[in-house]
């Protein structure tokens, strides 16, 4: 495009890159300032001021005596009473699309509790060999591993599953899985070392509690 | 010697003149602006997205071979839509620089600067107030059309800080929109195949990431390139340009339109449970998901009419002096100027063989000339005298299809 015409008073063209002087802001073109600050505005809000938000609003969703927790693939857990429910339904609690979660979790304390669902195309051993893959891959030298042999646990329920243990550097806990019919059910719960009898106990009430049923469509 | 007939051109040409500066064409931009707010901040929000992807992928990196994939299959599936939303953009065409930065915008700021924390603590904060189910099915259809459409939208406020001689109408804010919505669609695609690929435990993780292909490449067509380009020619309406006059209630109601849209597409399984149950339920889920594409192609193709008319208004005065001066006729510049049908009407006209084939590239040349007049403001510099030579020698070929 051709440059502009030149000033009345000078009789030189402005360069269509040159801020005049006096629209200058700390050698900013003040014409730019509003726009620039309405979407800083608007970037920071989102970035911390929402999220602070969230993490200044307290999470009371306690579990109750008998909770049956629902996810999706038919899978389900009795999730023992007091623990606050970080991600998850509640059966009788389902959402009006009947859509259900894959990933649970429930905490109590410094001690978190998830289980995952999906599909697996092997058997119970190859799924904890393909867990212990993966979090070796994904979890980076000081995250969770899995530190020893894994041993069979049957659920209430009577499936057969496997328990092996599940720590990091500074915390500790338990790895165990299930597999139905080609549905798999990761259950991790992690805590720090010396964590109550009581809250173990539950730990592995919960475990034993997954159970496999049929998947309701929306 | 001053006759009529030069009056007469001088005073076409001034209007020309006058079009070129008023609707952009071909105005310059320059990417590095040191005094421009606009520009650091742009700099800053896009390389501060980029790291919070470059992590999250580092973090992923065992799901590479599904992720890699996903981003050679969205780079194709992009590139289409790119060409595509080029290809309707024939006006004042803005810079190619631009369009990147509107895609790096949309891509990297708006998705993991602004959106993605946001939408997690949004769906938390509602779980939170109004309980887990109520987050599961409402959450999403809360969030996203403030968080995201206000992410990628107020890229347009940058991008018009930056060049604000080429961002001057609500086109220019429809097809940037379009370029903005692009580039939040595709990282959002890579990120979804991301979250899908450890749903088999890690394990399978390009097949169990195949269905979430599909449904995003299926539903990219009524998605964010869509909502954005309404939301941002909502936008410009709503604040007003010098070449574009403020609408106020028409911006807010594109605006809305664009977030209600949003809304409805994350939110459908909800509300169609809310009003059926059973088979009906399923059957509505699967009417919604493909009319509401459908509508939402039908409404962004009535904003762009809306958008375009002062665009496609701006060519006559543009061409009028090559009408006057002989090189064009004035059914050439009433196609360019027309719409899609008054092209089609031109295409056909005429008899012999390889008379469409000859009227589609004199109109393309046309075009050709029009961008040529907006780049050198009017002057008849050799690129303009070339353009003028082309449209004569395509409107004097027989069968440029057998000329090759």
């Amino acid at each position: 495009m051709a440059s502009a015409s030149p000033d009345s008073k000078t009789g030189h063209s402005r360069p269509p890159d040159w801020v005049p002087v006096e629209r200058r802001w700390w050698g900013l073109d003040r014409l730019t300032l509003r726009p620039a600050l309405i979407v800083v505005a608007f970037a920071l809000v989102a970035h911390f001021g929402v999220p602070a938000i969230d993490a200044a609003l307290p999470n009371d969703d306690e579990t109750s005596a008998g909770d049956r927790m629902l996810l999706k693939k038919g899978v389900s857990f009795v999730a023992a009473p007091g623990w606050n429910i970080e991600s998850g339904i509640v059966e009788g609690d389902e959402p009006i699309s009947g859509s259900l979660p894959r990933t649970t979790v429930l905490t109590s304390g410094e001690v978190s509790f998830t289980v995952t669902v999906g599909d697996f195309d092997g058997d119970l051993r190859g799924l904890m060999e393909q867990l212990e893959k993966t979090t070796d891959a994904t979890n980076g030298s000081d995250g969770f591993h899995i530190t020893s042999d894994a041993y069979g646990i049957r659920s209430a329920d009577g499936e057969d599953g496997l328990l092996a243990r599940y720590s990091s550097i500074d915390a500790d806990g338990a790895l165990a899985v299930f597999l139905h019919d080609g549905t798999g059910a990761q259950v991790t719960s992690t805590g720090p070392a010396g964590t109550d009898e009581d809250v173990v106990e539950q730990v592995a009430a919960m475990i034993l509690s997954v159970e496999f049923g049929e998947e309701e469509s929306a | 010697m001053i006759t009529s007939s030069s009056t007469d051109l001088a005073a076409l040409d001034q209007e020309r003149r006058a079009a070129i500066t008023e609707n952009g064409w071909g105005a310059r931009f320059t990417f590095f602006q040191p005094r421009n707010l606009a520009f650091w901040v742009w700099l800053v929000f896009v390389i501060w997205g980029t790291w919070h992807n470059l992590l999250s992928t580092i973090a992923a990196s065992y799901y590479a071979p599904a992720i890699g994939l996903a981003f050679v299959v969205f780079t194709v599936y992009g590139a289409v839509f790119w060409w595509f939303t080029q290809h309707i953009d024939r006006y004042s065409s803005q810079p190619a620089l631009l369009r990147v930065m509107a895609f790096l915008w949309g891509g990297f700021a708006a998705t993991f600067a602004i959106a993605a924390p946001a939408n997690d603590a949004l769906l938390s904060i509602y779980a939170k107030l109004f309980g887990q189910p109520f987050a599961m099915d409402w959450g999403p259809a809360l969030a996203a059309p403030f968080t995201e459409e206000w992410g990628k939208g107020l890229g347009i406020l940058l991008l018009i800080a930056l060049a604000p001689g080429v961002m001057r109408t609500a086109y220019d804010g429809f097809v940037a929109g379009a370029f903005l919505g692009l580039g939040f669609q595709i990282l959002e695609d890579v990120l979804y195949v991301a979250q899908s690929a450890p749903t088999q435990f890690g394990a399978n993780q390009i097949g169990a990431s195949l269905g979430t292909f599909g449904v995003r490449m299926a539903s990219g067509i009524g998605s964010h390139i869509l909502f954005s380009a309404i939301f941002c020619t909502g936008l410009v309406y709503a604040i007003g340009l010098p070449s574009q006059p403020r609408r106020l209630g028409r911006g807010i109601g594109l605006i809305v339109l664009a977030m209600v849209l949003h809304g409805v597409w994350d939110g459908q399984s909800a509300i169609v449970a809310s009003l059926f149950s059973g088979g009906a339920a399923i059957a509505m889920i699967i009417v919604l998901m493909c009319c509401l594409p459908l509508i939402g192609v039908a409404i962004v193709v009535r904003v762009f009419g809306m958008a375009v008319a002062g665009e496609r208004a701006s060519i006559r005065p543009i061409l009028a002096p090559e009408v006057a001066s002989g090189v064009l006729t004035q059914a050439e510049v009433d196609a360019a100027a027309g719409d899609h049908k008054a092209r089609r009407r031109y295409r056909k006209d005429g008899h012999g063989p390889g008379h469409r084939h000859r009227n589609r590239h004199v109109l393309e040349a046309v075009f050709d000339l029009a961008h040529e007049l907006g780049r050198s403001g009017g002057d008849s510099d050799d690129r303009v005298e070339f353009a003028r030579a082309e449209v004569l020698r395509l409107r004097q070929a027989d069968d440029p299809a057998r000329q090759g």
